[in-house]
């Protein structure tokens, strides 16, 4: 089959599910569930697969799935999603390896087993912290590619914020009061929080923003 | 970072965030439009699955079916494949097999003449390990392999 006709095939079985929630699903969380996955150990490619399993589980749960029931019920639900995903990736991409071998023995299912469970003992210590930090990679990008937002604000705040220059230092680059350079970071701490918050109670995302 | 209780990000987050967030974003359009297929092949099976299997058409105004694998199926257009696509003149006799490995799901091509392909992706493939929401393309048709008890 030529790619064109490959290409058609998926076209015309795209245009079914345009208007479908899951397209909201993806555009708000695939870079934190890449993110995430990543920071779970995971290379590119695997990151992917684990996107794209993450993305099966919800295109089938979603239209079921009760938003309000509680806030922090998402964030559990989608974390765990995410979380066996990653294992299950990793566990495909240990049997391939073995399987590229030719022979997949009792002792090598014994070994992978083994090897599994000890990474994931040392990947689970930290679930939470690295689920906090990848929706906070994805909002500070948010942030920072936010066209409403005055390009001298985001370089005030990338000085002060997250480069930790003083804010004196800060305020005499850029011809400010340091009052005004306390403002444009409290204005851009408080929309990060915002868009983390939102994203972790699978609300709503607040106002769109460019490339979204 | 509880919606109740909002935490403000530390320094140090935020810093690990600014070594990361300048990165290129990967571009996943490609799997957002398989993805996409798959949401539609799955809306229109009559019962969705709950085991592993593959769904697809027969082609034209037929209907689209879901198949089990269990333990193994082969797709072809002779009558000894699980799948007999007869009318499907690109599909081999015995085309590719899918089947249970180690945990994890095997697809192989069973030297076909036309070669089968994943995801659309030119490389023909000899032997993959499947994931839910892969896409097969073998003959004139495609086949969504989905796993839902995973």
């Amino acid at each position: 089959m030529d790619l064109a006709t490959r290409l058609s095939l998926l076209d015309r079985l795209k245009q079914a599910s345009a208007d479908a929630d899951w397209r909201h699903f993806y555009a708000k969380y695939n870079a934190v569930i890449l993110s995430f996955a990543r920071k779970q150990g995971a290379d590119d490619h695997t990151a992917e697969d684990v996107l794209q399993e993450s993305m099966m589980v919800v295109i089938r749960k979603l239209p079921t799935f009760d938003y309000d029931a509680q806030q922090g019920r998402f964030r559990n639900w989608l974390l765990t999603i995410v979380t066996h995903k990653v294992r299950e990736a990793k566990r495909r991409s240990h049997v391939d390896r073995l399987l590229s071998m030719d022979a997949l023995s009792a002792d090598d299912e014994d070994s992978l087993h083994g090897r599994l469970a000890a990474e994931d003992s040392s990947a689970t210590e930290n679930l939470e912290d690295s689920w906090r930090q990848s929706l906070l990679d994805e909002a500070l990008r948010r942030v920072l590619a936010d066209s409403r937002t005055k390009p001298e604000s985001v370089e005030v705040f990338r000085a002060c914020a997250l480069e930790g220059q003083p804010v004196g230092e800060v305020a005499a680059r850029f011809g400010l009061k340091e009052n005004a350079v306390y403002q444009i970071k409290n204005r851009m701490m408080t929309r990060l929080q915002e868009i983390v918050a939102a994203m972790e109670g699978g609300q709503a995302a607040p106002p769109p923003i460019a490339g979204e | 970072m509880n919606p109740n209780d909002p935490t403000p990000p530390t320094d140090a987050e935020l810093a690990a965030a600014s070594m990361t967030v300048a990165l290129p974003q990967r571009d996943t359009s490609p799997l957002r439009d398989r993805l996409a297929a798959a949401a539609s092949l799955l809306q229109s099976v009559d019962k969705p699955p709950t085991e592993a299997s593959l769904i697809f058409s027969r082609g034209g105004s037929a209907p689209v079916e879901a198949v089990p694998i269990g333990s193994g199926i082969t797709v072809g257009r002779g009558s000894d494949a699980t799948v007999c696509l007869e009318k499907c003149a690109d599909l081999s006799r015995r085309h590719f097999c899918v089947r249970p490995q180690s945990g994890v799901w095997l697809l192989e091509d069973l030297g076909s003449r036309n070669g089968t392909t994943i995801d659309g992706a030119d490389e023909r493939i000899t032997r993959r390990l499947l994931k839910d929401g892969d896409i097969i393309f073998a003959g004139d048709l495609l086949f969504l392999f989905v796993n839902p008890a995973d």
